[in-house]
């Protein structure tokens, strides 16, 4: 299962000390989110490693309580815990052209 | 605590909804002022747009500026709170856009006019393009009674309106009589409306924090193609349709897209608003003007 979602999403699993970790790399691309949907395991901290392929924008989720710029220079990262399953909306949150507006992702996340 | 307010009262012969709200009651702002004085409220024309959303893009601003000169009675002010025209990367023809849009503002028959950013005007130059023709992106005025404060959310593509514009916030309230009337005019809601769909302004609550201890104030704004009614504490905010395409209910779908263009009820959900200020208690009746009558 396991090997399956990350095949699926691109997520890499790896060990910090004692508590795993479950790092997604996200890229914004005027005007998606690439991938669109990212699957997740509930309780396992997320590390999303977040660039723009283009112009600075950012992410949103008032849910997941995520919120960061994506810079087209460098790679920014943030960190949460998700607790509840579901389908969670992520949007660019930094106006960036005419389909700013209609920019969105999601985080699915499941059962560990 | 906040409610949705929707006390509305349907009056024969106005032409659309009224909702008496915001300053009813207050005191007077010491002007003396009792002249009956009425604005109107223009938003998110987005001059440029090109979609099936709205088939007849170019139509829809002619055909609203068109319905305010025909007011009987003739606004003293008319605002257009944001969203002038529909963004563009090409800083040329951003310019075109603006300059287009104000020369068929300026058709208006009311001189009277002010403007402010919407992020489709601004946020891509940081409202470079936009305070060249328009002028600065916020500030304040005085007329008949009522303080008006023009708020800038728009310019910064986060939507904030940054700490030297909430210093300038401070001192306009401070410089005037606590008991002023005072109507605050944005793009962005203020208060979190749907932060989820971004229908929000970032620092919004310190906004709101400043305009806390003053007691006659009410927020208009555009931004969510909607009408819409919120309190926050005692400060209303209105929320204006669009001239451009309606957007669905705050959070009502899992994605914001317009509202699909209806070939049998075209323009429908499309419209303005005149505000009444009356008496020497600057009362304030909203009345609500679909663009085209059913």
């Amino acid at each position: 299962m396991t090997a399956t979602l990350a095949f699926l999403v691109g997520i890499s699993w790896r060990s910090t000390g004692r508590t795993e970790e479950q790092v997604v790399s996200l890229t914004a691309r005027r005007f998606a989110f690439e991938p669109e949907r990212i699957v997740v395991r509930r309780g396992i901290p997320v590390r999303l490693r977040l660039r723009s392929a283009d112009v600075l924008m950012g992410i949103k989720s008032v849910e997941l309580g995520i919120r960061a710029d994506m810079l087209p220079d460098r790679t920014t990262e943030v960190v949460f815990t998700p607790e509840k399953i579901g389908v969670f909306v992520t949007i660019c949150d930094v106006f960036c052209g005419e389909d700013h507006d209609y920019m969105q992702g999601e985080i699915e996340v499941v059962a560990a | 605590m906040q409610q949705d307010r929707r006390d509305f009262l349907r009056l024969a012969g106005m032409g659309g909804v009224v909702f008496a709200s915001g300053l009813a009651g207050c005191a007077s702002d010491g002007s003396g002022a009792t002249r009956d004085f009425m604005f109107v409220q223009l938003t998110d024309t987005h001059w440029g747009y090109a979609g099936a959303p709205n088939p007849d893009a170019r139509g829809t601003l002619p055909k609203a500026i068109a319905a305010v000169n025909a007011l009987e009675r003739q606004p003293d002010l008319v605002v257009f709170t944001g969203d002038l025209t529909h963004t563009t990367d090409d800083p040329a023809e951003r310019r075109r856009r603006l300059r287009e849009f104000r020369d068929i503002a300026g058709q208006l028959r009311v001189k009277n006019v002010r403007f402010m950013p919407g992020e489709h005007d601004a946020s891509l130059d940081r409202g470079a393009a936009y305070s060249e023709l328009f002028g600065a992106p916020y500030y304040s005025f005085d007329q008949e009674g009522l303080h008006f404060i023009a708020i800038d959310n728009t310019t910064d593509p986060k939507g904030t309106c940054g700490a030297d514009q909430l210093a300038w916030i401070k001192r306009d309230l401070e410089a005037g009589r606590p008991d002023r009337p005072i109507v605050v005019l944005a793009h962005r809601p203020l208060f979190d409306l749907a932060p989820s769909w971004d229908w929000a302004t970032p620092d919004g609550a310190q906004v709101m924090a400043l305009l806390a201890p003053y007691p006659n104030v009410t927020v208009f704004y555009g931004h969510i193609h909607q009408e819409h009614h919120h309190t926050t504490g005692h400060i209303a905010h209105h929320s204006a349709a669009s001239l451009i395409f309606p957007l669905p209910a705050p959070l009502s779908q899992p994605r914001r897209a317009p509202v699909a263009w209806n070939p049998a009820s075209p323009y429908r959900g499309l419209g303005y608003r005149s505000v009444a200020a009356q008496g020497r208690s600057r009362a304030l009746a909203i009345v609500e003007h679909p663009l085209v009558k059913a």
